[in-house]
């Protein structure tokens, strides 16, 4: 029988109230802010606290002022600094945009043969820490390295290069990001939809000026965020501007901060704060910039996911001038670097390469490093503090970024707490961290634990990277199943998303794991005896003079960490995770 | 400590009480121990003891390590096998910044510091304690501080050093004023950041000139931009002078060119009247966890088996028993016909701020 | 058993605007019916569907199952979907990759909280579910390996795995080809009523619906529009839009020339001429009226001279389908489809009178 059905009337519902108010959050995102904040918060605070009263000898706060600040903009160096880091960022960012474009046009759009080596080469330079990199520039382009030499003896000592100065931090530190450009712009490359391509040589428009008008064009809001994303790492860096820039006496806002830490007396905590709040809020605005032109540049990108990818341009014989190209950066951004080490690690001390020196190779260093109690413990805290500080980012932020991606309330909070750590360049956290942990009536200061936790704070947006775009992957359906078939919400995330997320997990994990272990401005001031790790001791065998152990240390370390990259470029390629 | 009679102190009030003591700088916490003023006749007995229940000690020193440290304290583990000697190198100022992080963070991990400069930080942070070390009967007594807050364990003498290939011999500048030629404009070098660098070079001369007259050589001396090396010790800037990267650095340790000039090395130094003179101090700080072995290792470095050790290891050492190396008596200032100016940590920490001050308004 | 009333459910663009939804839809299923929604996108049965899931939470209203309530807005019950008794089987079937197809069926039995049945319980169960989906001997294979056919009913064997009091269908059909619909809608109505669970089916193909439901709820726009059996749907449409949206039909208008009565037949004057009706309703005279009748019904090149609603005729066009034979037919200045056998043979420009039967011409009383 049919049924009558009365007219609609209009009809208004009452509001939902249902999930109002902080007490009704899910428990969960609550406990997860909770942790987050700990991690987070105290440093944060620490930092303003201090730079805003005077600090006294014995570390403790004096009175509220606005000193610092007053002293920081009136006094004659803050200008030069600031100038000092602008240039130098620039520089950096055009040095590696310029290489690594090159070499990710060769390898995603032309026919060079051999160019699939050149991820394993990248991956192989993500193992080599910053500070060893740095070193062996030092080591090739200083007075008595090898280049000088041959500069010396075939045009005259008046043609000798001069590494430490702006534009030998420019170079090494351009070098230094060659690979993290090559690897992105080949992401941004292989998403290209052809189709805008081909339309253009349809309508007549020959490759070059297709290339020109067409490729270039619509790459370029993605070209210009990768130049701003560089220009931003170069800003807070610090290996090399203290390497190398405070030998030639060229002052930047991070080395500046570093100075305040140790300079005359004791630590100056308030113009260290005074100077990192500045940066910090410098940095702030520049990754707004940044975030603003990345989101421009996805509009460019292939809508529909349905394009074929871009035609590969046939070279022709040229094609091994694309090679030689090839293999010619990865010399200068990876082998160069390796061989230089090695070549010192054999020396007694050291003396360049020259004819005579390799009568005299020795494996003294080698033997030196194997009986040393405190190698060994170098070695052991890093791995240590490596694996758990990953251990501690990827499951955190693998719950808060499922609980962020699917919407629970107030789980926006998670993400944003959770990617905060970016904006604190990692000189500024270790200092941050360093106040903490001084403070507290807890032995904290100087113990591992404590490199750990600072550590883990740093790299949660890393971890929440890769656990967010490893969660939008999986399809909301399949956890409504779950629901649907009668599973909680907890048994439905251990049971069908964690495996599910397990290869970007397992990446997620290598990732932090590869990252922290090489960090040295964060760890530089919270390490002491018994916690001492691999790369803050390298820095330290630098500023001591101890060229050939430190070399002998690298190559060990570099063979290490090489096995590890190789493991997670495995683990990326075989689950295809970008 | 703490009397925390558990049932009757809360445990809130246990909490707020400890946090009542970090703030008031630690009191609490750190006793000073008697065996650190201890005179008696079974004193090293009481030391090998105590050292060898504590098992361990702990250094932050300024030596070289290949050179000075690392045999030395490899001779005191052999000397005293149930006591392992550890050692962390830094610069001056890092020794000083960490002991100071060490002591307010309550977590004291070093037991003896050590090294040129670190004795008038630590003093005017208030972070050592004083200590009685028989040894010090053999140091002369100019080089004793009354407070027993440090003892010397070497000294240095500071001059400059120059490139042999890039300042030929007949130009050498020998005395103070010669820097003043306009021949050296940009090519000096002087190490910043570090009390025994400009502060030293500039207290040095203010003690030994007065105030006026040696204001007047600063002003000048301003105009010949000296180049501020910031990063490394000063091993390191006198490797940069062999390298070629500057003709002539001030203030470095005098030894330090003669030892690699004995290798080969292009490099030099020359004293200039009067020459600043310091002594690396070690104290002991307040509150240290392992009383016993820190001075037995103070001991074994100012002994005479120590002396002669940092002896060969190209240092100046503060006992009159013990000779230095014979190729560097050349720099010995009273050998080389040249006055030294002694300047103790008192002097480094009275005059510290001010020379500080003229260095940052003049020449950086 | 399930009980649905003024379900209500509004959602907004993100700027404040309407954007769908379900807005004051009420209807009963019995036990062991097969209730279908349909309608075309947009129309908010999706939508009631996942109310009835608890996967969207409704503004107001009340859905009871079995007498025990899932949602009242009023004194604010709302079951959280892991606790319902439901079987769901979505679009995409969403069937778990890493699982093999007898863990993906037996999940919900594995993660039941309150008596949790034995493995060998579990064991006897999986295997009859996936008998009867015809499924048995995949039980080890990853469910990777199956194809849209399989996956569908590996999805059906999931969601009927706990016997639920009631099974949800979200479009099951619309992933697959067109030979393999008609197959598995058969292989559904097969399983559901051997099975007798009570379903909730939703779809926006009428034919699918007409063939399995055992009665249907038209909506159109967030509102129901008519509930009833396919054939009353079908026969006797009572809004435009439903005698519009399924199958086809002719449409006409015009006005009352006296007042009908409650299921009577009445008279209305339209362009095509004077129309007698059926009337569900009681309509007063004058009133405008529209009118519907099926291509199927129409008759035409019969000689019935004299007869009401009958009217001459032109033939405009003829589309031969084989089975039947179309035909476009101008009356009066009305095209009118018709359907006919294909033995009728009018050709473009004959005349012919066209007759609807009183019966099968359906005044539309909104």
């Amino acid at each position: 029988m049919s049924v009558e059905v009365p007219r609609a009337v209009a009809f208004s519902a009452p509001r939902p109230s249902l999930f109002a108010g902080l007490r009704r959050l899910p428990k969960g995102v609550l406990v997860l802010a909770f942790i987050l904040c700990v991690l987070i918060l105290p440093p944060a605070f620490f930092l303003f606290n201090v730079s805003f009263h005077v600090s006294n000898p014995d570390g403790t706060l004096g009175a509220l002022t606005l000193k610092h600040y007053s002293a920081l903009f009136t006094e004659r160096f803050f200008l030069p600094s600031l100038v000092n880091t602008i240039v130098y960022s620039l520089g950096t960012a055009i040095v590696a945009l310029v290489f690594g474009i090159t070499q990710a046009l060769i390898v995603e759009r032309t026919n060079a043969p051999g160019r699939e080596w050149v991820f394993l080469g990248a991956i192989i330079a993500l193992g080599i820490p910053n500070v060893l990199h740095v070193v062996s520039w030092l080591l090739l382009l200083g007075r008595a390295g090898p280049v000088n030499s041959a500069l010396a003896a075939t045009m005259g000592p008046e043609y000798m290069i001069h590494v430490y100065s702006m534009w030998g931090m420019i170079v090494i530190e351009g070098m230094n990001f060659v690979p993290l450009v090559f690897l992105l712009m080949s992401a941004v490359l292989k998403s290209q939809d052809a189709s805008f391509e081909e339309a253009s040589m349809m309508s007549g428009g020959r490759p070059l000026r297709t290339f020109w008008s067409i490729s270039i064009r619509m790459g370029m809001p993605g070209i210009l965020a990768l130049l701003l994303l560089v220009f931003i790492r170069a800003f807070e860096s610090f290996e090399v501007p203290a390497l190398v820039g405070l030998a030639g006496n060229i002052n930047v806002l991070t080395t500046n901060i570093y100075q305040s830490t140790r300079g005359q007396g004791f630590p100056r905590y308030g113009e260290a704060g005074a100077y990192s709040v500045c940066l910090l809020v410098i940095v702030i605005g520049l990754i707004y910039l940044y975030n603003r032109l990345s989101r421009n540049a996805h509009k460019y990108q292939s809508i529909t996911g349905k394009g074929y990818r871009p035609r590969v341009i046939d070279l022709g014989p040229m094609k091994w001038v694309g090679t030689t190209v090839l293999v010619v950066t990865f010399l200068l951004v990876t082998g160069l670097p390796i061989i230089i080490l090695v070549f010192a690690s054999l020396q007694p001390f050291y003396e360049g390469v020259s004819a005579g020196s390799f009568g005299r190779w020795t494996l003294e260093n080698y033997i030196l490093l194997h009986d040393a109690k405190s190698f060994h413990d170098a070695i052991g805290n890093t791995l240590i503090m490596g694996a758990a500080t990953a251990t501690a980012v990827v499951p955190l932020t693998a719950l808060c970024a499922w609980m962020a991606a699917r919407r629970s309330p107030g789980a926006w909070i998670l993400d944003q707490l959770a990617t905060a750590p970016l904006v604190f360049p990692a000189i500024v956290m270790g200092i941050a961290f360093l106040y903490v942990f001084v403070s507290l009536p807890v032995a904290l200061y100087g113990t591992l634990l404590s490199v750990i936790i600072a550590s883990t704070s740093r790299y949660l947006p890393y971890g929440m990277r890769y656990a967010y775009a490893g969660v939008l992957q999986i399809h909301r359906e399949l956890e409504d199943a779950s629901a649907s078939s009668g599973a909680g919400q907890l048994m439905t995330f251990f049971r069908i998303v964690v495996p599910l997320l397990a290869p970007a997990l397992i990446s997620g994990w290598l990732f932090v794991f590869l990252l922290s272990v090489q960090a040295v401005s964060l760890p530089l001031l919270l390490v002491g005896p018994g916690s001492e790790i691999v790369a803050v001791t390298l820095f330290d065998l630098w500023q001591n003079g101890q060229v050939t152990e430190l070399a002998a240390m690298g190559v060990v370390w570099i063979a290490l960490m090489t096995m590890v990259s190789s493991i997670f470029y495995y683990v990326t390629r075989r689950f295809q995770i970008s | 400590m703490i009397r925390t009679d558990a049932g009757r102190l809360s445990r809130s009030t246990a909490f707020a009480l400890l946090t009542a003591c970090a703030v008031a700088g630690g009191v609490c916490a750190q006793t000073s121990d008697p065996i650190l003023l201890y005179e008696g006749p079974d004193r090293e007995q009481r030391l090998l003891e105590g050292a060898r229940k504590e098992g361990q000690v702990v250094i932050y020193s300024a030596m070289i390590v290949n050179q000075a440290l690392r045999p030395l304290l490899d001779s005191f583990n052999k000397k005293y096998p149930g006591v392992r000697a550890s050692y962390w190198r830094g610069d001056s100022e890092d020794i000083a910044a960490k002991l100071a992080a060490e002591s307010r963070a309550r977590n004291l991990g070093v037991d003896v510091v050590e090294g040129t400069g670190v004795g008038e930080l630590v003093i005017q942070g208030g972070l050592v304690q004083p200590f009685f070390t028989p040894e010090i009967k053999s140091i002369p007594e100019n080089l004793r501080d009354p407070r027993q807050l440090w003892v010397p364990t070497r000294l240095s003498y500071f001059s400059i050093a120059y490139n042999t290939r890039l300042v030929p011999p007949d130009r050498v500048p020998k005395t103070f004023e010669d820097l003043l030629d306009p021949q050296w404009k940009g090519k000096i070098s002087w190490r910043i950041g570090s009390s025994s660098g400009t502060p030293l070079f500039i207290t040095n001369l203010r003690m030994a000139w007065g105030e006026d007259k040696a204001m007047a050589y600063f002003r000048k001396l301003a105009d010949q931009k000296i180049v501020n090396f910031g990063s490394g010790s000063a091993r390191t800037l006198v490797d940069r002078v062999v390298a070629g990267e500057y003709p002539i650095a001030l203030n470095i340790f005098a030894h330090h060119p003669i030892i690699s000039a004995a290798k080969g090395a292009p490099v030099n130094s020359q004293l200039m009247n009067p020459v600043a003179t310091t002594t690396a101090t070690a104290a002991i700080p307040k509150g240290v966890r392992r009383p016993h072995a820190a001075l037995l290792l103070v001991d074994f470095i100012i002994s005479k088996e120590g002396q002669e050790l940092l002896s060969k290891a190209d240092y100046f050492p503060v006992r009159p028993d013990v000779a230095p190396r014979a190729e560097l008596a050349s720099v010995v200032p009273t050998k080389a016909g040249v006055r030294e100016n002694l300047v103790l940590p008192e002097h480094l920490g009275k005059y510290g701020d001010s020379s500080e001050k003229i260095y940052q308004d003049l020449f950086r | 058993m399930l009980s649905v009333q003024n379900l209500f459910k509004a959602y907004e663009t993100r700027s404040g605007e309407p954007a769908g939804g379900a807005f004051d839809i009420s209807f009963e299923v019995a036990r062991g019916e097969l209730f279908t929604l349909l309608g075309p996108s947009g129309c908010g049965k999706t939508t009631t569907l996942r109310s009835i899931a608890g996967l969207e939470t409704p503004g107001s209203g009340v859905i009871e199952l079995d007498g025990a309530p899932l949602f009242d807005g009023a004194s604010q019950v709302s079951v959280p979907m892991y606790e319902r008794d439901i079987g769901m089987v979505f679009q995409s079937y969403a069937i778990w990759p890493h699982m093999s197809v007898f863990e993906n069926a037996a999940y919900p039995l594995r993660v039941q909280r309150r008596n949790r049945p034995s493995r060998e319980e579990i064991e006897k169960r999986i295997m009859r579910v996936l008998e009867m989906v015809g499924l048995a001997k995949y039980r080890g294979r990853s469910a990777t390996q199956l194809s849209g056919g399989q996956q569908q009913r590996l999805a059906l064997a999931r969601a009927l795995a706990r016997e639920p009091k009631l099974l949800l269908l979200d479009e099951p059909l619309s992933n697959l080809d067109a030979q393999l619909r008609e197959q598995m809608r058969a292989e559904l109505k097969r399983i559901q009523s051997e099975w007798g669970v009570t379903t909730v089916y939703v779809t926006h193909d009428q034919a699918e619906a007409m063939a399995i439901s055992d009665r249907i709820a038209v909506l159109n726009q967030g509102r129901l529009m008519q509930l009833g059996s396919a054939e009353e749907i079908y026969e006797r449409p009572t809004t435009e839009f439903v005698a519009g949206f399924i199958g086809r039909t002719n449409l006409f208008t015009g006005r009352l020339a006296e007042a009908s009565v409650d299921r009577g037949y009445g008279v209305v004057e339209s362009a095509v001429g004077p129309v007698r009706c059926w009337f569900h309703k009681a309509v007063p005279s004058g009133a405008a009226v529209k009118f519907v009748t099926r291509p199927e019904n129409v008759e035409c090149a019969r000689m019935s001279a004299g007869q009401e609603n009958t009217f001459e005729g032109k033939v405009v066009s003829r589309v031969y389908l084989g089975d039947i034979a179309e035909y476009t037919i101008r009356v009066s200045e009305m095209d009118v489809l018709v359907r006919a056998h294909p033995s009728v043979a009018l050709s473009p420009g004959d005349a012919t009178p066209v007759y609807f039967p009183a019966d099968r011409t359906i005044a539309i009383c909104e």
